[in-house]
């Protein structure tokens, strides 16, 4: 079995291929694998009639329990016959159906994927693998339908039938899931019909179960996508749409029939759905002329009925859901491919247009003409046995039966009218002018329809055979006792024969009536196209104004209003949180005093922040900017914080520079709060929310003593462990190194970010003079000196950091600072005076100095990091004196850089 | 191990610097970037080996013990996540190779892409809180220069978004850290969850992680405060963006599910939140991406719904629902930097981003179409396919825990998404090219960017037959999450001298 | 000095939100950097600034009187890191004003939802350069 699915894989696979390199031979070589899989099906037969169940199994997915089981019963044996069967038949044809067509390999891969899919499907006993296999036919029908793929209509249809099958797939999906977890197992074979039918889940999993089916078999009201998907190639309405895909749903019916059904509610809905579907499908048949659509809509007839049957779940029902299967698959797949043939001969297959065909076309006529009559329900063909059945089972079930049995005697009739005229209409009577000549079609087409027709009259008369080897496990593996099955043409006048008789009386009267019919049908116009697209066309339209709507309210293209929701959500997450939590706001007692210069600093912060808010000319922006980083030094400086202190004063000065390096270049800014004044509002009491939001969880922070002994620890083992004084560079280039790692990193990339961004090459480029507004002669002679200073001050700060405030940040940024200072007075001049050498190599080495001070360590067998000193002449050196160093260059390179990409213009 | 421990940073880095030294040879430069980063897939694959086995890489900074000094680990989902992570930056840094793309721009690209992988690999393996924040901004500042490499108007325009709101995420992270230390007296991630765990957390503790968890939303991208992801990705130079959609919002996830394991091990408050939070970002973002006429638009959208399966795995917090998180990260990196990738193929060949402006390329280059359907039916969750493991899994656990809807709206969403990948397929695939095949380029471009896609391509088809051992491997990630045994000993290891 | 440092912080944090919401990029800019001071502040007072003297370690001073150095040297890293953001948010802007000509955020932030312009290589853009009437006006500089 597993074999059979690879074989059928990799002759999928390869068909491409093989038919690029040999065009001819190519459709037999891969006719072959199917032929050769049915035959090994045929060969099984005696093995399954006896009662043994082939099964194999590989593990897949443990953790999931996914086992790639593959069991073979009646049922499935079945369906394996057809499926390979025809599959060979219809490859056949479609070479001579296709021929010459340009992607006829693609269309062979499909195809077999298909078969893939659907062999898989029948085999799987896991219900996992089952569906991978039946999105597997979801996706290749897809592609099969749109094979035409020029053809917008061909595209439409193929959307529609992979939308409605593949969303019921999702929701079968949901179904065996919850199947699984009710019955404790994923095998269909493991699953125990009282325990999942006592699960409080049972309701939910029959509603998903069957809307993934009906989907899939097309009915009522999802049949649309059945006759949409005609357009595709006819090979593919042969096999998909007749033999193979939409039954899949009525096969995982029949599986799950033991498990699920049973009970009313299960019996009455397949009824119900099922007289419908047979019902409309019968209504919208006689209406078509196009033959194609005609046998499509009869297909959804059938559907519809043997949905029903198995819903009887009587002796007969189920018998007769066998056999009409069975039949069904023979002789519509005939029929199709019979229409194929003559739509390829006659260029045309709309039934007003077709006539006399018999006399040039024989073999395709007998074919349609024994295929025609197994569709009518006439003796001796296999359809009239199933159909007897049929009525047999229905009528075993009652009163309902009886109701049901007159709705199925008109749809049967209108079958019947049906088969009459695309048999008699087609190929008796006068022959008019055809677009093309007609003439008979290769063997290839014409053999399939006949070889499969003639199965229907073969198996009708020697009804024993199948009787003795396929139907009677079939059966017993759909229903829930033990069933003796027996077939007859004849078991005398009994209820189903006289309504066998009834509707050859009436399928009579229809055709000879058909156009009154019609008419009548027409006369409920109005319900036939609200049932179908239209409705559908309304829900995909509904969808994607539904999506336009919501992706409308995230893609406005404002950042203000992008801001101004992270600000909502992030003020009402807080302040509903602190309303959650019930944090106390305020310590018990003051933990530090109040000081003068941290009150005037924060002034001076909130101030200047305010200004920057509020004012509008450029200068009085970058005074109230500066002022407020002041401000923050000053309260650092007043809470004991020096390194913080001097850092943000720094920061301040170059933040200031580069400020007025940019707006130099640019306008003011026009007015202070520009913007309509409602959003204007709700932005300022969202500002204002997170303000309040930001403060209470601070206070609630730190109303709380701060647990943890970091504090102490990091003091005590600075000096021993760190061989430092100053407990905040010892924390910065030791013991928290890493995080100061990635930091001068983030400094690095941002200047070689600015430089890529501004136009690395010609940003370079100084003006030779520096800027004009240093331009005094007076302050370019102070200016040098100044500079220098500040460059030896920042290499001091640097070496003593590590024992008093300072270090390779403070050094970094001060020796940038003087460096700034000196671009803007003298221009390109001092480029040359630092040597040319690039601030990016500056970079490089500063970031290899502070990564690689911690790799000896490693060479040491310690962690990274991990410092070592040394103490020649009494100096003490380890190598975070080495990563510090490698920050200073780090952060002054990357000053550097930054400022002569930002002076810089614009090429 | 020392060094094992410390690659997945020293690497990148490295060749950062390397990348710099050689700044004027693109040549060089673009030697020394391949070598780096495929010697980071190689520490990858080495440490998800290493990981696979049961190991748990861990170790102290500078040898200070654990509250005190930085701790790194690594276990089975840090690894598999530096593994992808390596994956994604090889395949983009191949895909550039030769791109239409300035020689200074590609030169610098590589060493961004350096950086951002630094501070990646350095989110993914730390266990100190501050840490991650710095490693958040080295991969922020990375990402700021890629966002806006190339120039012009869009590009810019969508550069200043990704800028500002990421920057507030960032903040806001810092100020939680804050915070969180000055609530519960720690910065590192063992000794918080063993605070959390025993319950000894004050409340403030609790409102600090939750500012926290609201950073980590925005930066993976969770309802409502996505905006800046559809408003950036598609303006994006095309292996950028691929870079981005496959890995940068991932690192926010990744953050999510760490801390919420460590901390809140099992369902509580913050569980019913993210289920709620996670089931509107699949839904909304799914329905974004629907209404999309553009083909990074509609991935871009993609990833917003995506990462809602992920946190819908985190929320239900069951171990089967973790595993699948797991699992859908490491499977949604790959389909969608793939997707990125193809897409910009495709619109190359065609010569719009536009789907109306696009077609033809069924006829013209099968093997496109068959290298976009593998991510597409994938992420579509179409079986074999390993998006369709990574939903069972997520639906299974949902179903388990009786959160029926939620397993409602992943499988609506599910639906949703087979139909924005065929409106793709069908628009610039299936339809003819609005202005004759013929437009369709006869130039495939830089083969490399080709071979990226296949093997990307070829990665999902394995993970999907082979989602088994995956599964195992995503399982037992999520069973060392929640038990976190390594994070809860760091407190209590000594340090070496 | 909590509340101080509390309400600072705040308010900071408020008045860069709403800086962030102005139309003009320039102040938008500033807004980061404002409310990165108020993160940064925040996490200060955060970590609390209990004690008398910096923390030094010197012969003769009682190590509990010194202060908690760790949110110093968080804030330090901090401080350097939100410098590095705000100069590359800067050239962020220069570009913008030399590209786009304007600095109203959302003039400039709605070009991304434009339409993805045809036949385009995904490279480098068209329009990187200045035109002539938005060149700097300073005359000095062309000597």
């Amino acid at each position: 079995m597993q074999l059979s699915l690879l074989a059928i894989a990799l002759n999928g696979l390869c068909a491409p291929l093989l038919w690029r390199i040999l065009p001819r031979q190519a459709l037999w070589l891969l006719a072959l694998v199917p032929a050769g899989c049915f035959a090994w099906f045929v060969s099984v037969i005696p093995l399954v009639a006896g009662g043994e169940v082939l099964t194999s199994s590989v593990a897949w997915v443990p953790l999931l329990d996914v086992t790639f089981t593959l069991r073979l019963d009646g049922l499935a044996l079945l369906f394996a016959l057809l499926i390979t069967g025809i599959g060979a038949l219809i490859v056949l044809y479609s070479g001579g159906y296709l021929s010459g067509h340009p992607h006829l390999g693609r269309f062979y891969a499909y195809l077999l994927i298909f078969m893939l899919g659907m062999l898989g499907l029948v085999l799987a006993d896991d219900m996992m693998v089952m569906f991978v296999f039946w999105e597997l036919t979801s996706i290749s029908s897809y592609l099969l339908i749109s094979f035409e793929n020029t053809r917008p209509e061909a595209r439409r249809a193929a959307l529609q039938a992979l939308l409605i099958t593949a969303g019921g797939g999702l929701a079968l999906l949901a179904g065996f899931v919850l199947l699984g977890i009710a019955g404790q197992n994923w095998q269909f074979s493991g699953l125990d019909a009282a325990v999942v039918q006592g699960s409080t889940l049972f309701p939910w999993i029959m509603a998903l179960v069957l809307i993934g089916c009906f989907t899939k078999s097309a009915q009522v009201p999802f049949h649309i996508w059945l006759p949409n998907a005609m357009n595709a190639p006819t090979p593919v309405s042969a096999y998909l749409h007749s033999a193979t895909m939409v039954k899949a749903g009525i096969y995982l019916l029949a599986r799950l029939n033991p498990t699920l059904g049973g009970g009313v509610t299960w019996s009455s809905i397949l009824i119900g759905i099922g007289a419908l579907t047979a019902l409309v499908g019968a209504v919208l048949a006689i209406r078509q002329y196009d033959l194609k659509r005609m046998l499509a809509y009869t297909t959804v007839t059938v559907l519809g009925q043997l949905t029903m049957l198995i819903g009887t779940n009587t002796n007969y029902g189920l018998q007769a859901f066998v056999l009409y299967l069975v039949a069904h698959s023979l002789y519509k797949g005939a029929l199709f491919m019979a229409i194929g043939a003559v739509d390829h001969a006659t260029g045309t297959r709309d039934l007003r247009r077709l006539g006399g065909l018999f006399a040039v076309m024989p073999f395709t006529g007998v074919a349609v003409g024994l295929a025609a009559f197994s569709n009518a329900g006439l003796p001796p063909f296999f359809g009239f046995i199933a159909k007897e059945f049929k009525y047999s089972g229905l009528i075993e079930l009652g009163a309902i039966g009886w109701a049901v049995t007159i709705v199925m005697i008109l749809t049967n009739a209108l079958l019947f009218a049906a088969a009459g005229l695309i048999f008699i209409r087609a190929f008796l009577g006068r022959r008019p002018q055809y677009p093309t000549a007609p003439h008979e079609v290769s063997p290839f087409m014409w053999l399939g329809a006949l070889l499969l027709a003639i199965g229907g009259l073969g198996l009708g008369i020697w009804n024993h055979w199948p009787e003795a080897w396929l139907v009677n496990t079939a059966v017993l593996a759909i229903s829930t006792g033990p069933v003796d099955v027996h077939l007859y043409l004849w078991g005398g006048i009994t209820p189903a024969v006289i309504a066998s008789v009834l509707t050859m009386a009436l399928g009579v009267l229809f055709y000879l009536q058909a156009d009154r019919v019609r008419w009548l049908a027409n006369q409920l116009d109005r319900f036939w196209r609200v049932s179908g697209d239209i409705l559908w066309d309304g829900f995909l339209v509904r969808v994607f104004q539904l999506a336009g709507a919501v992706a409308g309210n995230f893609q406005h293209g404002s950042l203000r209003a992008h801001v101004a929701l992270l600000a909502t959500v992030l003020s009402l997450s807080m302040l509903g949180g602190l309303w959650l939590i019930q944090a106390p706001l305020l310590p018990a007692e003051p933990l530090t005093p109040l000081t003068l210069p941290g009150i005037v600093g924060a002034l001076l912060a909130l101030g200047g922040a305010a200004g920057a808010a509020l004012k509008s000319g450029r200068l009085a922006l970058v005074a109230s900017l500066a002022a407020s980083g002041l401000g923050l030094a000053l309260f650092y400086l007043s809470v004991s914080a020096p390194d913080v202190a001097l850092t943000q004063l720094m920061v301040e000065t170059l933040t200031v520079v580069f400020l007025a390096v940019v707006l130099r270049r640019m306008p003011g800014l026009p007015s202070v709060a520009s913007g309509s004044g409602r959003n204007r509002r709700w932005q300022a009491i969202a500002a204002c929310t997170v303000g309040v939001a930001v403060t209470l969880m601070i206070m609630a922070t730190v109303s709380q003593p701060l647990p943890g002994n970091i504090a102490d620890w990091l003091i005590d083992n600075s000096l021993p462990g760190g061989h430092g004084m100053n407990v905040v560079n010892v924390i910065l280039v030791d013991f928290r190194a890493l995080d100061t790692l990635g930091e001068t990193l983030v400094v690095a990339l941002a200047a070689l970010a600015t430089s890529t961004l501004l136009g690395a090459g010609q940003a370079a480029d100084v003006r030779p003079k520096g800027l004009p507004e240093f331009g005094s002669v007076l302050l370019r002679q102070g200016m040098r000196p100044l500079a220098g200073i500040m460059l030896a001050v920042s290499l001091m700060i640097l070496w003593r950091g590590h024992n008093y405030p300072g270090g390779g940040f403070i050094g970094g940024l001060v020796a940038a600072t003087g460096f700034a200072l000196l671009i803007l007075t003298f221009g390109r001049g001092i480029q040359r005076g630092l040597g040319r050498v690039p601030p990016t190599l500056i970079i490089a080495l500063g970031v290899a100095c502070a990564g690689g001070a911690g790799l000896g360590a490693i060479l040491l067998g310690e962690p990274y990091m991990t410092s070592q000193w040394v103490a020649p002449f009494g100096v003490k050196l380890g190598t975070p004196l080495l990563f510090d160093l490698g920050v200073f260059l780090t952060v002054f390179g990357s000053v550097a850089h930054m400022l002569r990409n930002l002076v810089g213009r614009a090429s | 191990m020392n060094l094992l421990l410390i690659l997945p940073i020293l690497l990148p880095l490295t060749t950062l610097m390397l990348c710099l030294l050689a700044r004027r040879r693109l040549a060089w430069v673009t030697l020394i970037s391949l070598v780096g980063s495929t010697l980071l897939l190689i520490t990858g694959l080495w440490l998800v080996w290493f990981a696979a086995q049961g190991n748990v890489l861990s170790g102290q900074m500078g040898s200070w013990q654990a509250p005190y000094g930085i701790s790194l680990v690594i276990d089975r989902l840090s690894a598999a996540m530096v593994a992808i992570s390596g994956v994604i930056g090889l395949g983009t840094l191949v895909y550039m190779h030769r791109q239409p793309m300035a020689s200074e721009f590609l030169r610098d690209a590589h060493l961004f892409v350096h950086g951002l992988l630094t501070g990646i690999c350095g989110a993914f393996i730390t266990a100190d809180i501050f840490n991650l924040y710095v490693w958040f901004e080295v991969l922020l500042m990375g990402s700021f220069a890629l966002i806006s490499l190339g120039g012009g108007q869009r590009r810019l325009a969508g550069a200043m978004t990704y800028l500002v709101l990421n920057l507030l995420a960032t903040l806001l992270f810092l100020l939680a850290a804050g915070l969180v230390y000055g609530a519960s007296g720690t910065l590192n991630m063992g000794e918080l969850a063993l605070i959390f765990r025993s319950g000894e957390a004050t409340t403030s503790a609790t409102l600090g992680v939750t500012l926290m968890l609201l950073a980590f939303s925005i930066k993976g991208a969770l309802f409502p405060v996505f905006g800046w992801l559809p408003a950036s990705y598609h303006v994006a130079w095309v292996p950028v963006s691929a870079l981005f959609a496959g890995l940068l919002t991932k690192v926010g996830v990744y953050a999510l599910i760490r801390l919420v394991t460590l901390l809140w091990p099992t369902p509580g408050l913050a569980h019913d939140i993210l289920l709620w939070v996670a089931c509107a970002t699949m839904l909304v973002g799914v329905l974004g991406a629907a209404a999309q006429t553009e083909i990074r638009r509609i991935l871009s959208f993609h990833i917003v719904s995506q990462v809602g399966y992920m946190v819908l795995g985190l929320a239900l917090a069951t171990p089967l629902a973790l595993a699948g998180a797991v699992f859908y990260l490491i499977h949604h990196i790959i389909v969608k930097a793939n997707l990125f990738f193809i897409g910009g193929l495709a619109s190359r060949l065609t010569g719009s981003e536009r789907l109306a402006g696009m077609g033809g390329l069924y006829a013209a280059r099968p093997l496109l179409a068959v290298l976009f359907a593998i991510p597409a039916l994938s992420l579509a969750g179409i079986p074999p396919l390993s998006g369709f493991w990574a939903k069972l899994i997520l639906i299974r656990a949902s179903l388990e825990a009786g959160f029926g809807w939620a397993a409602f709206i992943a499988l609506l969403t599910g639906a949703i998404t087979v139909l924005s990948m065929s409106k793709i397929w069908n628009e610039a695939f299936l339809k003819p090219h609005p202005n004759g095949d013929q437009a369709v380029q006869a130039d495939n471009g830089p083969r490399s960017a080709w071979l990226v896609a296949a093997v990307l391509a070829l990665m999902t088809v394995l993970l999907g037959f082979g989602a088994g051992p995956a599964m195992e491997y995503a399982w037992q990630a999520s069973l060392q999450l929640t038990e976190a045994s390594a994070y809860l000993q760091l407190p209590a290891k000594e340090g070496a001298p | 000095m909590e509340w101080v440092a509390a309400v600072t912080a705040g308010s900071m944090a408020g008045l860069g939100i709403w800086m962030m919401l102005d139309q003009h990029l320039i102040r938008v800019v500033l807004g980061i950097t404002v409310f990165s001071n108020a993160v940064n502040l925040g996490v200060l007072a955060a970590g609390r600034h209990v004690g008398e003297a910096p923390a030094f370690i010197a012969p003769g001073v009682d190590a509990a009187a010194l202060v908690n150095p760790l949110p110093q040297a968080l804030v330090l890293t901090a401080i350097v890191i939100g410098f590095a953001l705000f100069v590359f948010a800067l050239s962020i802007l220069k570009r913008t004003y030399e590209l786009h000509g304007k600095n109203d955020t959302d003039q400039v932030t709605a070009v991304v939802e434009q339409p993805a312009p045809d036949g385009q290589e995904n490279g480098v853009e068209q329009g990187g350069t200045l035109d002539v009437d938005e060149r700097d006006p300073s005359a000095g500089e062309r000597e």
